[in-house]
């Protein structure tokens, strides 16, 4: 049984529970509880370690910033709450969006209430990624034929400044396009007669019973961290 | 009659002239309905004006006259409510793709009416079944081919059940082969009763489905309507008149010492089965102007991104200018190959037209001092000389964008320019007029080539045409020792066009 094969709902209700008691809790045990519980989840997953290397090395890189600066301004303790925090956001994250089909975006935020705009937002959101990251390589290929280079060997604050207005040339044109294509596809929504009225979902969705028990689990869990936080601080 | 338009004048927001004036057209139920015009002479308005995007998205500007949809004016309509009568298949199928997945995207319009779930599969699997598609149902939209998006979009236009169908220059982004397709499509369409308006830059393929009713449009006033072969002699008839000053080709033609050479190139992209170059050798010599043609997917734009050292060959060499090209970084190859890409809009960014041009040249290293005169150059070459530096390039129209984008590569000097589809988007005059600019002037680069599908272009500007088909070299020689070869032209999958251009 694969984690694909609960109701996208599930997931959902699932992942908001369980980082909402990973901020709230503070205690480092209940922490490193839900840490290792989220690790877990992503081993359960089966995602391919080749579509997280590159993420993992950032959130690793952004977990050692934040534990360095709480050591030297706070205390060990709360160095290792956050790194706690950190690993339990991260896997947790990983497992459940590399995991959802965007297709599934849509219905399941309207299904969960969400009205029909917010929801078709949501799927025009998974849509436009791909897009979005296809004529930023375009860009980079156009530039490159210009002459243009990012690298720059100076490694000074002025060298990086460099750097960062040197990144102009390729984010102007992709943000532009995004922009003024927007129209072409917001007419084209209304030629198909998008936001006139109710509409039909095609897909359907079907809460089973292990569906159910993974939302009680997920509110179980809600409701012990808001508790283990009250009871302990 | 399917659409009756009686008098029709629009005005945009903030312009003073009209972009249609005084239009009174008449649609009818299986015609197909032909409507070719420069860029700016109305077709695109004229398309809002039936589908209601004017005035319903289009809501500042001044609309004057009738339309009359299936004997009801649209004035009273919705959008949703002329949705169901009129279907719009817009220019470029990317943008209008909204769903992530093939299956929902056809279900779209049929969702956002509110029909129950069983409709919507059954209309979605009938649309599918029609354009032979249903093996992409459960395909991402992003992962598809040009031609496939534009099946796609099609479909979930048919899928609405339309009476009228509006396609607003659907060839635009298709190889022949997938342009032909499409065409006979619509054909079959208006034969079983739809009312195809066909709104079209490339008249000469368009003109292949014998369109009932013809119109050319010319600054927003009807400059011709009739049959078929009334638009052909029309067209002829002005063509004669324009040809005065005949295009001359660059002086030596071919003979030239080779600027950019591929020897025995190989090329795979990662993961792929089978190889994109499958061991391609060839000269451009100085003086050519090079028309590489060949279906989507033949590998054209792989062989050009090589020579600028976007890609690099798994096997074989690249000799630019007499040095290997494994041994320059792309920013030097730059300087010995300009590559413009299809769509300015990769590539526009700065907030004047003086930034924009100077970009490349300074990448490239011409001296702050020369740099005055090479974007004056290049400027005056594509035809841009009356702009004003200062000015914003996003301010620009298309085919003024797209000029921009090739001074913008000029201005850097290179050996050879290759310009990846020069014409697509540009009306055939607009496209000519840069063409006879570029292949003049006196400072320009020493080989041309052009990635292109038309035919036309071929014709009229290339000394060599270069056929690609899977990967290789199927055909190098003279326009007429190779377009008008049958066998040469099915072998790189491609017909022969044995009817006069008109684009």
């Amino acid at each position: 049984m694969r984690i694909e094969s609960f109701d996208p709902r599930a997931r959902v209700t699932f992942y908001v529970c369980l980082t909402t008691v990973v901020l709230v809790v503070n205690d480092l045990r209940i922490l490193a509880g839900l840490a290792l519980l989220s690790l877990g989840v992503l081993i359960y997953a089966r995602v391919s370690w080749e579509r997280m290397r590159r993420i993992w090395l950032g959130a690793i890189v952004f977990m050692a910033l934040i534990t360095a600066l709480n050591l030297l301004f706070r205390s060990p303790v709360e160095a290792a709450q956050q790194a706690m925090r950190a690993v339990a956001m991260a896997a947790a994250s990983l497992a459940i969006v590399l995991t959802f089909n965007p297709a599934d975006l849509g219905i399941t935020f309207r299904r969960m209430g969400f009205p029909d705009k917010f929801a078709f937002a949501l799927d025009l959101t998974a849509r436009f990624v791909p897009t979005l990251i296809r004529d930023f390589k375009i860009t980079i290929d156009a530039q490159r034929a210009r002459g243009y280079e990012l690298e720059s060997s100076d490694r000074s604050l002025k060298g990086i400044l460099t750097v960062g207005r040197r990144f102009v040339p390729l984010i102007v044109p992709v943000v532009v396009r995004a922009v003024l294509d927007a129209e072409d596809r917001a007419n084209a929504m209304d030629l198909r007669a998008f936001g006139t009225g109710p509409r039909t979902w095609l897909q359907t969705l079907h809460l089973r019973p292990r569906d159910l028990m993974l939302i009680a689990a997920s509110f179980a869990l809600l409701a012990g961290g808001i508790a283990a936080r009250l009871l302990l601080g | 009659m399917a659409i009756n338009i009686t008098h029709l004048s629009y005005t945009y927001a903030n312009r003073t002239t009209p972009a249609l004036h005084d239009v009174t057209l008449d649609f009818r139920p299986g015609q197909v309905t032909l409507v070719v015009g420069r860029s700016g002479s109305g077709k695109t308005t004229l398309i809002r004006c039936i589908n209601g995007l004017i005035p319903h998205s289009y809501k500042h500007g001044t609309l004057r006259g009738e339309i009359r949809c299936f004997e009801q004016s649209t004035a009273g309509l919705s959008l949703a409510q002329l949705a169901r009568h009129v279907g719009t298949v817009m220019q470029d199928p990317d943008k209008q793709i909204v769903a992530a997945r093939v299956l929902n995207e056809i279900a779209f319009g049929l969702e956002n009416i509110g029909l129950p779930r069983e409709q919507i599969v059954a209309r979605v699997h009938e649309a599918a079944r029609r354009l032979r598609i249903e093996h992409l149902l459960n395909r991402d939209t992003h992962s598809l081919s040009g031609g496939e998006q534009q099946k796609v979009v099609i479909a979930a236009t048919l899928a609405m059940q339309p009476r009228a169908l509006l396609l607003d220059e659907p060839l635009a982004s298709l190889d022949l082969p997938s342009a032909r397709a499409a065409l006979t499509l619509f054909r079959q369409l208006a034969d079983q009763g739809i009312a195809v308006i066909l709104v079209e830059h490339r008249v000469t393929e368009a003109l292949r489905v014998t369109p009932e009713h013809c119109v050319a449009l010319q600054d927003g006033t009807i400059a011709f309507e009739g049959d078929s072969a009334g638009l052909r002699a029309w067209l002829d008839a002005r063509r004669g008149m324009q040809e005065g000053g005949a295009f001359r080709r660059l002086a030596s033609a071919g003979d030239g010492a080779p600027v950019l050479s591929f020897r025995d190139v190989r090329f795979a992209y990662p993961g792929a089965s089978t190889e994109q170059i499958a061991g391609v050798s060839l000269d451009v010599r100085e003086g050519d102007v090079i028309a590489l043609m060949g279906p989507n997917g033949a590998g054209k734009s792989t062989l050009c991104k090589m020579a600028i050292g976007l890609l690099r060959p798994a096997h074989g060499r690249v000799i630019v200018v007499g040095e290997d090209a494994a041994r320059l970084s792309v920013a030097q190859l730059a300087r010995k190959v300009g590559y413009v890409f299809q769509n300015p809009a990769a590539m526009l960014f700065a907030n004047t037209l003086r930034e924009e041009l100077s970009f490349g040249p300074r990448n490239v290293g011409i001296a702050e001092d020369r740099l005055q005169q090479v974007i004056a150059d290049a400027l005056e070459t594509v035809g841009l000389e009356h702009l004003s530096l200062d000015q914003s390039p996003f301010g620009l129209s298309f085919g003024q964008q797209k000029r921009v984008a090739v001074a913008s590569v000029l201005a850097m000097q290179p050996h050879v320019l290759i310009l990846d589809e020069p014409t697509a988007g540009l009306d055939s005059g607009a496209a000519e007029d840069m063409l006879h600019r570029l292949l003049g002037a006196q400072r320009g680069p020493r080989a041309i080539v052009m990635v292109t599908h038309d035919l036309a272009l071929a014709r009229r500007f290339a000394n060599r045409v270069i056929l690609m088909a899977d990967g290789r070299i199927v055909a190098d020689g003279a326009p007429s020792d190779t377009l008008d070869n049958p066998t040469v032209m099915r072998r790189a999958g491609l017909t022969l066009d044995e009817s006069p251009t008109y684009d």
